[in-house]
């Protein structure tokens, strides 16, 4: 109870700030809500305000888990996790850091939890223990062009050739365009360590997909 | 140069996973996280209200345990102590007071001295 009112505190009065703001119309003009505001009313128990954080983050978190898993029946539930973990964790945010590195740093959880249960349920085919566990794994592709399907995929299994921390790099940095910087923050670790990942990952895509012709048809149909 | 191969490869993936998502997420998933929340009993309750309701949650099956056994044991105790009225104790016997029994201590007719 009251850890719960020491985090509580810094964002009781960031309300009241902003409260002030609005009285004076300047929070109207900044056009912007701070996080901390926007928390601490979802704890309050405000739904438009929880409605309006989902609305906010979930393309980032969307992209994000979809990076990491791809197209699989098991992304809309992951989505889901990430926010319903959020509210259950919005307490915890002391606003340090963005909302949206807060939540993206769960997406990245959750996503590779989802790996890892993948990984087990591999195991248990080889092994005949789930023979029909992965039925719903891969979603039908739409109705995208032939040629566009094929570039997707040989893609996505150059991305699921990378060790999963530098997929994570490359899910933050190129396909979220996340700054080196905001990447270090989501995933704590150092600057430099971003750098190499991402170098490595890099390296070792353009090999994959010169290999087997994709880069001339990047090269040739850039998107 | 090969920050333009870098700035391609972005672009394709980002294509590739938007697509990705399009076909992995179904519709209004937002309103659906919404509702899933709702539904979870996360959403219009403050957090001190959630961590009686996880208490409560948790002890009501404790309570209801501990007592049954008290019951339990109440019972085997006025069993006990109906079929051996004889036992008493050492203070009892050297005051030579009769046999007190929970089964006479509720015992109307029972006189005490």
């Amino acid at each position: 109870m009251t850890g719960s009112v020491a985090i509580a505190s810094p964002v009781s009065s960031a309300l009241r700030a902003a409260r002030v703001l609005s009285g004076n119309g300047e929070a109207a003009r900044k056009g912007a809500v701070d996080d901390r505001v926007l928390v601490q009313q979802v704890l309050e128990g405000d739904e438009r305000a929880f409605k309006r954080i989902v609305e906010e983050h979930f393309d980032a978190v969307a992209r994000t888990v979809t990076g990491m898993l791809g197209a699989s029946a098991e992304v809309d539930d992951a989505v889901q996790d990430v926010f319903i973990k959020l509210h259950a964790n919005l307490a915890t945010f002391r606003g340090d850091a963005s909302l949206r590195t807060f939540v993206t740093r769960m997406a990245i959880n959750r996503s590779l939890d989802v790996l890892r249960q993948r990984k087990r349920r591999r195991w248990m085919q080889t092994w005949g223990l789930a023979s029909e566990l992965d039925a719903a794994g891969a979603t039908t592709p739409a109705t995208t062009g032939l040629e566009q399907q094929d570039l997707d995929e040989r893609l996505r299994e150059a991305l699921e050739t990378l060790p999963r921390k530098q997929r994570t790099v490359v899910v933050l940095r190129l396909i979220e365009g996340l700054s080196t910087e905001e990447t270090a923050r989501v995933l704590d670790i150092k600057y430099g360590t971003v750098l190499s990942r991402l170098k490595r990952a890099t390296d070792h895509l353009r090999e994959v997909l010169s290999a087997n012709g994709t880069l001339e048809m990047l090269e040739e149909n850039p998107t | 140069m090969k920050q333009k191969h870098e700035r391609d490869l972005s672009n394709a993936l980002r294509s590739m996973v938007e697509r990705e998502r399009d076909r992995a997420l179904g519709p209004m998933a937002a309103d659906r996280i919404v509702r899933a929340a709702r539904t979870h009993g996360l959403i219009g309750h403050e957090l001190p209200d959630l961590l009686v309701q996880g208490i409560i949650g948790w002890a009501r099956p404790v309570v209801a345990v501990c007592l049954t056994i008290l019951l339990l044991l109440v019972a085997y105790n006025v069993r006990l102590s109906t079929e051996l009225p004889g036992m008493d104790t050492p203070t009892a016997r050297v005051l030579g007071l009769p046999s007190v029994t929970v089964a006479l201590a509720f015992d109307p007719d029972f006189e005490d001295h």
